[in-house]
């Protein structure tokens, strides 16, 4: 009986020392935020940037990563949601109107455009834009062409609101606008020409229907028959011929965007919406030689930029 | 295989110049579409142009064409006209060109890092078209050349390919051809040819096998030759000593057929000679017969002349026995009645058995059934052996003749000839041995009855030369019968002719004592009478006798005979008419109307007595004379033989022409045309043997009869092979001589003689108008020449004389003369001449004639 006692008892302790054990875990649990991290696709870009969010986030916080194909299966409104990419930022919008959102890997048009199409709480909602601004980009047409005086551009039917900001831009380094709405069905090479070849410099902004890869190419073409410098928006333009680009990496909007969610998870309130904290400049060495035109090395260029950000 | 690889390569290379356009057409589109998208899109013209430039240096592109989105053309580089189908698509061929269109298209380059700046699109967009229009003449210039380089290559691969084949074929087949001709060549016999040249691979071992057969067959040739030429010289040497045993033998049979020439010599010679002194002995007994003698003289007489004839007989057996040996007798084909042979025959025996008591009886079918062809003297001699052994034999009784006929076809009948004697008979063990040569049942025989032993071996041998069969069947002291089977042709001509007499109505006693006598008889007197009355003593002759005609049968028993003769005298006065058959000329009585007949009484004697008209004798009748004139040519030196010869001819009324010499005889020949030539073998200046082989060149189917007084038995055959057709023995017998005349000349009427010819007698020269006289006449004018040639030592003068005498002694049958004339030609042809000898001869022929001369003249005083 008694041993019968003693094995009761030794049972009691035991499981008396289990809960003991478990009380820490279960309250440390209860404090962890919880992020909704939601993917465009599972396309390798936006994956680098969800990789580069989960490495640069300094707080902890319990991400459960989504894709807008797995969207339904977020059980409940999340805490925070953290999108990648335009499409998760029009799905999130769509299925969690109160929950704050943070979008990130997407063009400031496009945030713009369904912010405004979603009727939501302004401060409920940032982002952090794929897109350079339009001072970063006059910034370094200037350190390319010191004396220019015209920069010259094209808008298509969604870029024709990046005119204003261009315009704000251009007087704060001293250049003139040189600009024509490029439709798609208008000759891209008689529009262009003109632009390109009157314009010290000529400036790419991104526009679906003023740049497609014929108009891209046919540009690029000019502005090296014409010696013109052209400052591209991506890595591949440069690639393909333009002079120099500014452009922000996957990694570099990841990093930026951690720290936006950092913000909030300690704080609570969600900063302003804005262009990427981190870029590159790149330039192609056969175009300057082309060109034939002194300017400095891509590094340089970007130090100066980030010196004058 | 060339023109096959060319037709393939033309046709790849063709397709690959159609290739070739297409690539380049479509190539050339596709450069000037995407280096023209610039100009299109802006609208430059000078830029197309400029891009166009370039391809139109190409000699076949002819046109470039650049036509908007909506297929309007912008520009073209020539002004020809086309006709444009888009709807063909890229590649197509029209008229003489090529039309290769090709889309030109907006083209991009990639510049975005992601999609999220815009959407990614790929515009592809037509702007335009490049129409390249190529001729197809660079093409065709293309085809051309390929053709011609093609067709080049081909002839050169062909005859390159000829060539090559030629120098294969050659080293293949230069070295067959070589290897044949080395074969060839070895094959001739050349063992010696080899393959000198070097050839390739199995060539090469072919040819150094050949070479080695060829050593090898050429070794075992000459190995082959070395042994044959070993056994050659065995078989020459053994060649060499079978010529020298031929050589030996040839010897030997040359002096056998010498010694046998000799033996046939010496036998002719020597019968001959025995024949010559005994038809001496014939003709003095003969002659002294008629001189006057007692009766003692008279027997003895009788006695040499039947010895004589005896020996004369045996000689004649043994001649001919020697003939049968040498086959040297034929048979001859001649028409006869084989009645009157046996007749002749028994008639001829009929002496010496009536002389024994003997009755000859003769059971013959109708004669008219006993025509035939055969040879008459022969058979005459067969039946004359066995009827004369018969009679020999037989003591009493009597020897039967049966014949009987059996017909086997249209044209021959079998004649069965049974002769049968009641005499001593042959002990069967001993009737296989009287068919040999010399051989007589017992030797006792010999001693007994004499003879040559040779009758029946001659009967059996001339037999068998006919085709018949001679068998003999004997029982001792009972009798024998000898059996001749003979196949004989039937003369149906002499059957046609033959009359049916009618037959007498008279009434005819008929008496023989001897049944088959009897029977034979009577059979014969039925077939002609209509009342035959046989009876069977003489008293019932006595009592039918009256008034009717009696024939009486005289018995060949002398002691039955006298009690007969008183009958017949007491009976004959009644008599109509009385016959009387009689053995022998015993004293029968004679009156009108008693004939007699002599047995064995031939049925045409007997009819004829019986004063019957038979066919027999309508048939016998011998047509001596021939219508027909024959011409005769006759060759003979001595004119007094030509005389006789010219005079029998002309009594059968043919014409004669005679020549003197072989020579005189071939220019009368070819002068006068004979049917026949008779020669003379023995003839001055050219004899017989060459006349007659020259007459027979010119005219070979002239018949020549020969006439010799010599019987030796090679110069007959020399004759013979000179061309005689037949030999002819003298002295001449007239009826022989007709008959041979007859048989040998086209169209003459062939003659039946009934005269017996068994003995060739002489003809009775009298008869032809030649009298003795004349004959002597002519002996003693030679014997005085061959005196006179004699005194002056002419030998070649005595030679011709004494040939005349020859002649003339042979064809007047003189023996004693011809003995004479034989010795004188003996001493003659000797190499040293005894003169002597020679008068001696000369004086005996003088002798001899003057003693003929007196002869002749006794009996012409006696005729007178």
């Amino acid at each position: 009986m008694t041993y019968w006692i003693w094995i009761a008892r030794r049972v009691n302790k035991a499981v008396f020392t289990a809960l003991l054990l478990f009380v820490p875990i279960l309250c440390q649990a209860s404090s962890i935020p919880h992020v909704t991290l939601i993917l465009s696709s599972k396309q390798p870009v936006y994956q680098l940037v969800a990789d580069s969010i989960h490495s640069s986030l300094q707080t902890s916080a319990d991400i459960e990563e989504y894709t807008i194909d797995s969207i339904n299966n977020i059980s409940g409104p999340p805490k925070i949601v953290l999108t990648i990419g335009s499409a998760a930022f029009e799905q999130a919008l769509k299925k969690f109107k109160t929950s704050p959102i943070i979008a990130s890997f997407l063009p400031r048009r496009v945030y713009e455009e369904l912010l405004e199409q979603a009727l939501r709480k302004p401060n409920n909602t940032t982002a952090i834009f794929i897109d350079q601004s339009m001072s970063r980009q006059l910034a370094l047409a200037r350190l390319i062409t010191p004396t220019g005086t015209t920069i010259g551009t094209v808008f298509g039917a969604s870029s024709i609101n990046e005119r204003e900001r261009l315009y704000h831009a251009a007087k704060k380094t001293s250049f003139n606008i040189k600009s024509v709405v490029l439709n798609s069905d208008d000759n891209p090479v008689n529009t262009l020409q003109p632009i390109i070849q009157e314009a010290d410099v000529f400036l790419a902004i991104p526009d679906q229907s003023a740049f497609n890869r014929a108009s891209a190419k046919w540009s690029l073409f000019l502005a090296l028959r014409l010696k013109k410098p052209l400052i591209g928006f991506s890595e591949k333009y440069v690639d393909a011929g333009a002079l120099a680009a500014i452009f922000s990496s996957p990694q570099q909007i990841g990093q930026h965007a951690a720290e936006t969610l950092d913000t909030y998870l300690e704080t609570g309130t969600l900063i302003e919406p804005a262009h990427p904290k981190y870029f590159t400049v790149k330039t192609n060495l056969k175009s300057i030689q082309t060109i034939n035109i002194q300017m400095d090395d891509a590094a340089i260029l970007q130090q100066k930029l980030g010196d004058s950000h | 295989m060339s023109l096959l690889l060319g037709g393939y390569f033309t046709y790849t290379r063709l397709q690959d110049a159609e290739h070739s356009l297409l690539e380049r057409g479509q190539l050339l589109a596709r450069l000037i579409a995407s280096s023209s998208e610039f100009g299109f899109i802006t609208n430059n013209s000078e830029l197309l142009k400029s891009l166009s430039k370039g391809p139109l240096l190409e000699q076949d592109v002819s046109d470039i064409l650049f036509l908007d989105g909506k297929y309007e053309l912008i520009l073209r580089s020539a002004e020809f006209p086309i006709d444009l189908q888009i709807a063909s698509g890229q590649t197509y061929n029209q008229k003489e060109y090529w039309y290769f269109t090709q889309p030109i298209v907006t083209t991009g380059i990639p510049f975005l890092d992601n999609s999220e700046f815009q959407e990614s699109e790929q515009i592809i967009e037509t702007i335009g078209w490049v129409v390249v229009v190529i001729s197809e003449s660079r093409k065709v210039q293309q085809e051309e050349q390929i053709f011609i380089a093609n067709s080049l290559l081909l002839l050169l691969g062909f005859v390159f390919t000829f060539f090559l084949a030629q120098r294969f074929g050659k080293r293949i087949s230069l070295p067959i051809l070589e290897l044949t001709q080395i074969m060839e060549k070895i094959q001739a016999g050349q063992y010696d040819a080899r393959i000198t040249n070097t050839y390739t691979g199995e060539f090469n071992s072919l040819a150094i096998g050949l070479n080695n057969l060829a050593d090898t067959v050429h070794k075992s040739i000459k190995n082959q030759e070395n042994k044959i030429e070993l056994a050659t010289r065995k078989l020459q040497f053994t060649l060499h000593h079978l010529e020298q045993q031929n050589s030996a033998l040839a010897t030997a049979r040359k002096r056998a057929d010498e010694a046998n020439k000799a033996k046939d010599d010496f036998l002719a010679r020597m019968s001959h000679e025995l024949r010559t002194p005994l038809t001496s002995v014939v003709g003095f007994s003969k002659l002294l017969k008629q001189s006057p003698c007692t009766h003692e003289q008279l027997e003895h007489i009788r006695i040499i002349n039947q010895t004589s004839q005896m020996l004369l007989s045996i000689i004649d057996d043994i001649l001919d026995f020697s003939k049968l040996q040498q086959d040297a007798i034929t048979i001859e084909d001649i028409p006869f009645n084989l009645e009157d042979a046996i007749y002749d025959v028994m008639e001829m025996q009929a002496p010496q058995a009536h002389g024994k008591g003997l009755e000859l009886i003769a059971h013959l079918p109708k004669t008219e059934l006993l025509d035939v062809v055969g040879d008459p003297t022969r058979l005459r001699q067969i039946i004359s052996n066995i009827i004369s052994n018969a009679v020999k034999f037989t003591e009493n009784g009597s020897v039967e003749t049966h014949l009987k006929i059996k017909q086997l076809n249209k044209q021959q009948s079998l004649f069965t000839l049974k002769i049968i004697d009641t005499g001593i008979g042959i002990p069967q063990r001993q009737l296989e041995q009287l068919f040999k040569a010399f051989m007589q049942a017992d030797t006792s025989i010999t001693r007994r009855f004499g003879g040559s032993g040779l009758g029946l071996v001659i009967a059996k041998k001339l037999t068998e030369l006919m085709g018949g069969k001679l068998s003999m069947s004997s029982e001792e002291n009972q009798g024998t019968t000898l059996t001749l089977d003979l196949p004989l042709k039937t003369n149906g001509k002499a059957n046609v002719i033959t009359k049916h007499s009618t037959k007498t109505h008279t009434t005819t006693i008929y008496y023989e004592e001897n049944t088959s006598l009897r029977i034979a008889i009577s059979s014969i007197l039925k077939r002609q009478m209509n009342k035959v009355i046989v009876v069977k003593s003489i008293e019932e002759v006595k009592q039918q006798a009256e008034n009717n005609n009696v024939i009486i049968s005289i018995s060949a028993n002398p002691q039955k005979q006298i009690a007969l003769l008183k009958t017949i005298a007491e009976v004959s006065p009644y008599c109509a008419k009385l016959i009387l058959l009689s053995p022998n000329c015993i004293n029968l009585p004679s009156a009108k109307n008693i004939t007699i007949l002599n047995k064995p009484a031939r049925p045409s004697r007997i009819y004829q007595a019986s004063q019957l008209t038979t066919c027999t004798e309508a048939t016998n009748t011998k047509p001596h004379k021939i219508a027909k004139t024959i011409k005769v040519v006759v060759a003979e030196d001595n004119e007094f033989n030509g005389i006789l010869i010219n005079k029998i001819l002309n009594s059968f009324n043919i014409q004669s022409f005679t020549a003197t010499t072989g020579l005189a005889a071939i220019k009368l020949v070819e002068k006068e045309q004979p049917d026949i030539v008779l020669m003379d073998a023995h003839m001055p200046i050219m004899d017989g043997f060459q006349a007659t082989r020259h007459i027979k060149e010119l005219w070979p189917n002239l018949p020549i009869i020969a006439l010799t007084a010599n019987i030796i038995e090679s110069e007959h055959i020399a004759l013979y092979e000179a061309g005689v057709s037949k030999v002819l023995l003298k002295p001449i017998n007239d009826s022989q001589l007709f008959e041979t005349i007859s048989s040998l000349s086209t169209g003459a009427v062939q003659i039946k003689n009934n005269d017996n010819p068994e003995t060739i007698q002489s003809t009775d020269i009298t008869k032809y108008g030649i009298h003795p006289q004349q004959l002597e006449q002519e002996l003693q004018s030679l014997s005085r020449q061959l005196q006179e040639a004699f005194k002056t030592y002419e030998v070649n003068t005595i030679s011709e004389i004494n040939h005349q005498i020859a002649g003339i002694s042979g064809l007047y049958e003189l023996p004693e003369i011809e003995c004479c004339v034989s010795s004188l030609q003996d001493l003659i042809t000797q190499s040293t001449i005894d003169w002597h000898s020679i008068w001696k001869v000369i004086w005996r022929l003088m002798r001899i004639l003057d003693s003929k001369n007196s002869n002749d003249e006794d009996e012409d005083q006696n005729d007178r």
